[in-house]
């Protein structure tokens, strides 16, 4: 039984067949074909098909063709050396080649390779195709195979931009009204359509890529330029030369030398040359406050400064302690500062030379309160419950069961305290101790008043709340001068002179220094352009 | 003195020298100074917190107290320990509970003592500087205490001219609304600048001060060794 190939799956169907079985594709060209099929005037391919699908068409046939089939009929009967009848090519076709517009590659390229053969009588093209036209069909399969491969491998202009760039554009869509018109296949007729010939279905090598990134050329100097940034970086690099004694070192060590000779003199020479301040109203209220205390008056003392600042808090604080102790104040030391305690128990002991104080009976160091503003408000409303030991570990208050020490003796809530003295160098904590307090002790039924030591650089944050109306700040002692206003009014004789002369003279010093810097830095350049001026004007 | 006085004022003098040092520039001998003065600082807070604080008011009142107490004091422990958490990225959001609970009290008592502390007190303050009673005779030191008012009131109004937020607009003229602000805020710069003025003598004296008292120190040793020496 005779079989034919399908033009579209490749596998084999009986020749009766009009369809394949596998892929119900035309096994044989469809009469109605397009016009351009019918132009095909291949005399090989025509034979096949006359045999095949055994049409008459004498009628139809041309008389340069039915030559030709008598020829042909005779070359089967008589086999004949091909070689021989192909080697007259222009023989043997020159009448029908003539009837074709004479153009070769538009026959050519008109030629359907969808056309179905006979296996039995396998295309020898060399023997049914002449020999030119067999070489030139094989050069053009030959040029599309190359330029499939081509294609294949280097990826198009189109392609390779939108690597480079990244482009994600989306892809042009497919004109389906425009294209050839498909002549094979069940789609055969149709514009627009994929293509059903077999090299469409042929397999074909996957797509490669190049794995090298592919980088412009300003790409390519950015990269270059980072590596050699990168390069750079890990090398070492020498330093910039540094000039030993520079204008500002000049500038520097002259106003420390000016400023420590201004303060040393007084210190090794004189003797309390300047005299202490007349008045102070801060320091004036706080004198009249201790006065005013009860004997065994018990007063809190929140010792909440940095020891870099202790010398300031230390001098100004000595003559109101001087003048506390001297009442027969029970103290009890409180910080919410770590360092605190210590700085506490220092000032403290530097009172032991001159008055001897007992610790438990006439002072207690409560030591640190954790927690900052809560651990104060904390304190404020039970002391007992939140500090129950002393920094010794001693109980520190006295209940119901048990005696507590004689200087915290009567005392439950922070009222109980006939006076609240803060030393603080720090304006938020200030303003913590006061804005925790000022509730409880504004209020006329309580008799507590606050007093603060401060440095002078708490001034303008603490004197509002001093001078305000009504008065959360009782009292307030500022920096060195208010402590030599405090010694001056209460008497004492034992504040530093040599301290106070060296502030003074370091205090005028400084204030010199800063006017002639001032006026030298309008003043200089000044000169400098009226020097430039003149020199322009002389030219 | 004793031996331990002695020792203790031998390294104040040699530290205080080292950090004077800093006048010739950044150096070693200063740094020096620097490092040790934050590891002392960092070990003292580290001895006070166990034994001013964990010892005494975290374990000892578990061991003292009644039941009821005991459990009471079991609850700080917990939070405490829930902190140590944080210390892994993992189980960080265990120590949210704590945190949380540290946080809002803080902003509580610091928000609470801030408007009942000082914002409502000082607003009324200002306004109690206007108060003349209409009986009150008009003396020296009430004139004294309106003048004041006032003073505080143009001070306070201009400052905040100065601080303004606004935008200007894209006209080339500026309204009469924008000429008034920017007068104000004239004024208000000038008292801003007399605040800094005030706040940068303060600082001046207190740094002055500290310069002093170590200079004296200096002195002091200085002279107690001749005299130890010298007898």
């Amino acid at each position: 039984m005779e079989e034919i190939y399908c033009p579209q799956c490749g596998k084999t169907n009986p020749i009766d067949n009009k369809f394949c079985d596998f892929c119900l594709a035309h096994l044989h060209p469809q009469e109605g074909g397009s016009a351009d099929s019918e132009s095909i005037s291949v005399p090989g391919i025509g034979e096949n098909q006359n045999g095949l699908g055994g049409h008459d068409s004498d009628s139809n046939v041309p008389d340069w063709l039915s030559e030709l089939q008598q020829s042909k009929e005779v070359e089967n009967e008589e086999p004949l050396d091909s070689d021989s009848e192909l080697g007259k090519p222009a023989d043997a076709i020159s009448d029908w080649m003539t009837g074709v517009s004479g153009d070769g590659e538009a026959t050519i390229g008109e030629f359907s390779p969808a056309a179905p053969f006979l296996p039995d009588q396998e295309i020898n093209e060399s023997q049914d195709i002449p020999h030119w036209l067999n070489d030139a069909l094989i050069e053009e399969e030959t040029q599309d195979l190359l330029e499939d491969e081509r294609l294949e491998e280097v990826p198009s202009a189109s392609e390779e931009k939108d690597v480079s760039q990244g482009d994600s554009s989306p892809p042009k869509i497919r004109d389906e009204t425009s294209g050839d018109r498909e002549n094979a296949g069940p789609l055969a007729g149709l514009k627009g359509v994929l293509s059903a010939e077999p090299g469409a279905a042929r397999v074909r090598k996957p797509r490669t890529y190049s794995a090298k990134l592919k980088v412009s050329t300003s790409q390519r100097a950015h990269i270059d330029l980072l590596n050699s940034l990168l390069e750079d970086e890990g090398q070492p690099q020498p330093l910039p030369q540094r000039r030993s004694i520079s204008q500002q070192h000049m500038l520097r060590w002259g106003i420390a030398l000016v400023l420590l000779m201004a303060i040393l003199w007084p210190i090794v020479f004189t003797n309390q040359e300047m005299p202490l301040p007349d008045y102070d109203e801060g320091s004036a209220e706080v004198n009249r406050l201790i006065s005013q205390l009860p004997e065994n008056a018990r007063v809190l003392v929140g010792f909440d400064f940095e020891p870099g600042l202790a010398a300031e808090l230390d001098t100004a604080a000595k003559p109101v302690f001087d003048h506390l102790l001297s009442e027969g104040a029970l103290l009890t030391l409180i910080s919410t500062s770590p360092s605190g305690p210590i700085l506490a128990e220092r000032f403290i002991q530097s009172f032991q030379a001159d008055q001897l104080l007992i610790y438990g009976l006439e002072y207690v160091n409560l030591g640190y309160i954790p927690g900052g503003a809560v651990g104060l408000l904390s304190f404020i409303e039970n002391p007992q419950g939140t500090i129950p030991f002393t920094i010794d570990g001693l109980v520190a208050w006295e209940t119901d069961e048990r005696n507590g020490l004689p200087a915290t003796a009567g005392i439950s809530q922070i009222t109980d305290y006939s006076m609240i003295i803060l030393l603080v160098d720090d304006p938020d904590t200030a303003r913590m101790w006061i804005e925790q307090l000022s509730p409880t002790i504004i209020n006329p039924q309580v008799l507590t008043s606050l007093v603060l030591i401060t440095s002078a650089q708490l001034e303008p944050v603490v004197r509002p709340y001093y001078e305000s109306s009504p008065q959360p700040v009782n009292g307030l002692v500022v920096g060195l001068r208010g402590g030599a206003a405090y010694a001056r009014i209460s008497g004492g004789d034992d504040f530093p002179g040599k301290f106070w002369d060296a502030f003074g003279m370091g205090t005028f010093v400084a204030a010199l220094l800063i006017l002639v810097g001032g006026l030298g830095y309008y003043v200089i350049p000044e000169l400098s352009r009226t020097a430039r001026g003149q020199e322009k004007v002389k030219r | 003195m004793n031996l331990a006085d002695w020792i203790g004022a031998f390294l104040g003098f040699v530290l205080t020298l080292l950090v004077f040092s800093y006048l010739i520039g950044d150096n070693p001998l200063f740094r020096i100074t620097l490092h040790m003065f934050i590891g002392v600082s960092a070990g003292f807070v580290a001895v006070v917190a166990i034994y001013n604080i964990i010892l005494p008011r975290l374990f000892v009142p578990i061991f003292i107290n009644n039941s009821s107490q005991q459990i009471l004091s079991l609850f700080p422990l917990i939070l405490a320990g829930l902190l140590f958490s944080k210390i892994s990225p993992r189980f960080a959001f265990i120590g949210n509970l704590p945190m949380s609970y540290l946080v809002g009290v803080s902003a509580a008592a610091a928000i609470g003592g801030a408007v009942t502390g000082t914002l409502i007190p000082q607003v009324l303050a200002s306004m109690n500087l206007f108060a003349v009673q209409s009986n009150q005779a008009f003396d020296a030191s009430v004139g004294l205490r309106l003048v004041n008012g006032i003073i505080i009131l143009i001070g306070t109004v201009a400052t905040l001219a100065y601080f303004q937020f606004g935008k200007y607009s894209q006209a080339s003229e500026k309204t009469q609304f924008q000429t008034w602000i920017d007068g104000l805020g004239q004024i208000g710069q000038v008292f801003i600048a007399l605040t800094f003025g005030f706040l940068f003598a303060g600082i001046l004296s207190a740094a002055l001060t500290a310069l002093i008292g170590r200079v004296l120190f200096l002195v002091d040793f200085i002279r107690d060794i001749l005299g130890l020496l010298i007898g």
